[in-house]
């Protein structure tokens, strides 16, 4: 439940930092869920939206990303860095842009992402901190 | 008995509907072809501009032998490509020559993409030995020397530079030229401002070409026609679309795969693969394609986020300066259209299938597909289709063919002036 409400407030959050899509509509009825996801080794929890959501074909996105610690502690940009990429393993190719990131006020946003075909991609968010790196990955199909 | 049940299950399946996906991809194959702004381009919808670069674009007087044109390899008759395998301007080139009907829809230009909007590849034939064999200065002293070209370039883009003073423009003279050549050393003898002036109107001529091809869009073709009838709702007129073409469809759509990389309004992706066609002269591939493209396109000054580019900030531009050059890019090429295919055979990127069918066999088999080691699409496996599933995938391609362009944009401006007795020539 606590991160259920986490995931919802961390994704007003980055909509208002990160420039919401839909920051012109006023008839957005409820704020999106943001995603989360844990790195591999468990000690971080991702919390990311896309922008649009979802991922369009062949268009640019964003992603809007904050970290959270075991302990529950927002992992600032000051703290840490952060790289967001993605891929399809099962073509041996990744994206044709390098995607940018920034650093907003609590997390961050990876910019000119873009999946050029349809199929099952691999999104990484690549931690690091303190020289060490944590990985975590989810699948995403665009069609 | 069977040719009865055949006919039956034909029509079943004319009639059957389509599922959500099928329709919503089915959807995502149609749609405009108008192409979207270029901001890069201010003249891009001026139809003044469109004007004087269909006079450029059927011009001959800018070759090296006065007889090569835009229009030599990019005929109208033709689909706008020009029917060989390769191309021949000055010389032959080494890759095929794509038709430029709806190119202003492309994201990027040539097969490696190597220019990233529709004026920057208009300005490459006019310097390239195999193609004009021309260079900046001549070009322009060209437009300069003649009445109606000057004419029209200045009510477009303002005064030429001052090039009647042969000592601050001379005859020839060109950055790309060969090193040490005439040319060469006549650019470098030139002010930084001159070569700038220089620079930006040769970047015009490029833009005045575009807005031209911007132009060159066909009406729908039977398949749009048929998107349309699905969205309306109207079975009649879905009805009338072929029953083999409407088969073909689903496969492309479905388990030939096809839409990986085909999709869109354009049939495209709009990007580079490495499928593993084997090159037209034997052995291993030699053409490292989009893999240098990346190289010269962010070396090019005449690039989207360049000086000469209307709006540097573009996506066009946003796009470019973040492209990635991974190592799955060598041998890599653009992803081709598949509309007006009637038109534009061969196919590939240097002409190695004669016929539709040609390529169809090549993905239903592999045969002869090449393979270097990660280079290239590892999702590709032989189809195994039956030859009359090949026929319905062939009968759907074709019915991506437009009806042909106004007679109009097809032909240099004033034309029927010139020939009067061709006047009514298709």
């Amino acid at each position: 439940m606590k991160h259920l409400v986490l995931s919802i407030l961390v994704a007003c959050c980055l909509l208002s930092i990160g420039g919401c899509y839909n920051s012109g509509m006023k008839t957005l009825v409820a704020p999106p869920v943001a995603r989360t996801l844990a790195s591999n080794d468990g000690q971080y929890t991702f919390y990311w939206v896309p922008r649009p959501d979802p991922i369009p074909l062949n268009r640019f996105f964003a992603i809007d990303v904050q970290v959270m610690d075991i302990a529950g502690n927002i992992i600032t940009p000051e703290q840490a860095s952060l790289t967001v990429d993605a891929g399809m393993p099962q073509h041996g190719h990744g994206m044709n842009h390098v995607p940018s990131i920034r650093a907003t006020k609590n997390g961050w946003t990876a910019e000119r992402l873009l999946m050029h075909m349809p199929g099952d991609w691999q999104i990484y968010f690549d931690l690091e901190i303190d020289g060490v790196s944590h990985r975590g990955q989810t699948p995403m199909t665009v069609d | 008995m069977m040719a009865a049940l055949a006919v039956i299950l034909s029509c079943l399946l004319a009639t059957t509907p389509f599922t959500d996906t099928q329709r919503r991809r089915i959807a995502g194959l149609s749609g405009s072809l108008e192409p979207t702004p270029d901001t890069t381009n201010n003249v891009w919808n001026d139809p003044a501009a469109a004007l004087l670069g269909q006079r450029l674009f059927f011009d001959t007087g800018f070759s090296l032998n006065n007889q090569v044109s835009c229009a030599t390899c990019h005929d109208p008759a033709a689909g706008f490509a020009d029917g060989k395998a390769l191309p021949t301007g000055l010389a032959q080139g080494s890759r095929h020559t794509p038709s430029l009907l709806n190119v202003a829809g492309q994201r990027w230009f040539f097969w490696d993409g190597r220019a990233d909007t529709l004026w920057s590849q208009a300005l490459h034939p006019f310097e390239r030995a195999e193609e004009f064999g021309s260079n900046r200065l001549a070009v322009l002293h060209r437009v300069h020397e003649d009445p109606v070209l000057r004419k029209e370039y200045e009510s477009v883009f303002g005064p030429m530079p001052a090039l009647e003073d042969l000592a601050r423009f001379p005859s020839d003279a060109s950055p790309d030229a060969e090193r040490d050549s005439t040319a060469s050393i006549a650019w470098e003898g030139m002010s930084e401002s001159d070569q700038l002036a220089c620079n930006k109107a040769f970047s015009n001529l490029g833009k005045a070409i575009a807005a031209y091809e911007h132009r060159l869009v066909p009406p729908p073709s039977r398949f749009d026609e048929f998107v349309t009838a699905m969205l309306a709702d109207d079975s009649e007129a879905m009805a009338t679309y072929p029953a083999d073409a409407r088969r073909g469809l689903l496969l492309f759509i479905g388990e030939a795969g096809c839409r990986q990389c085909h999709f869109g309004p354009l049939f495209s992706d709009l990007e580079f693969h490495n499928t593993g066609i084997p090159p037209g002269h034997g052995g291993l591939p030699e053409d490292s394609g989009r893999w240098e493209g990346v190289k010269l396109l962010q070396a090019n000054p005449f690039r989207a986020s360049g000086e000469f580019s209307d709006d540097p900030e573009s996506i066009r531009a946003i796009s470019t300066d973040s492209l990635a050059r991974n190592s799955e890019l060598w041998g890599a090429f653009r992803t081709p259209s598949l509309r007006n295919l009637n038109q534009t055979a061969p196919y590939m990127h240097q002409g190695q299938f004669e016929s539709l069918r040609e390529v169809l066999d090549f993905y239903n088999t592999l045969e002869e597909m090449v393979v270097l080691d990660h280079h290239q699409e590892t999702v590709l496996r032989p189809l195994g289709f039956t030859e009359k599933q090949l026929d319905d995938l062939e009968s759907f391609l074709m019915t991506l063919s437009s009806p042909k362009l106004p007679l109009e944009l097809t032909r240099k401006p004033g034309f029927e002036l010139e020939n009067p007795s061709n006047k009514k020539l298709d």
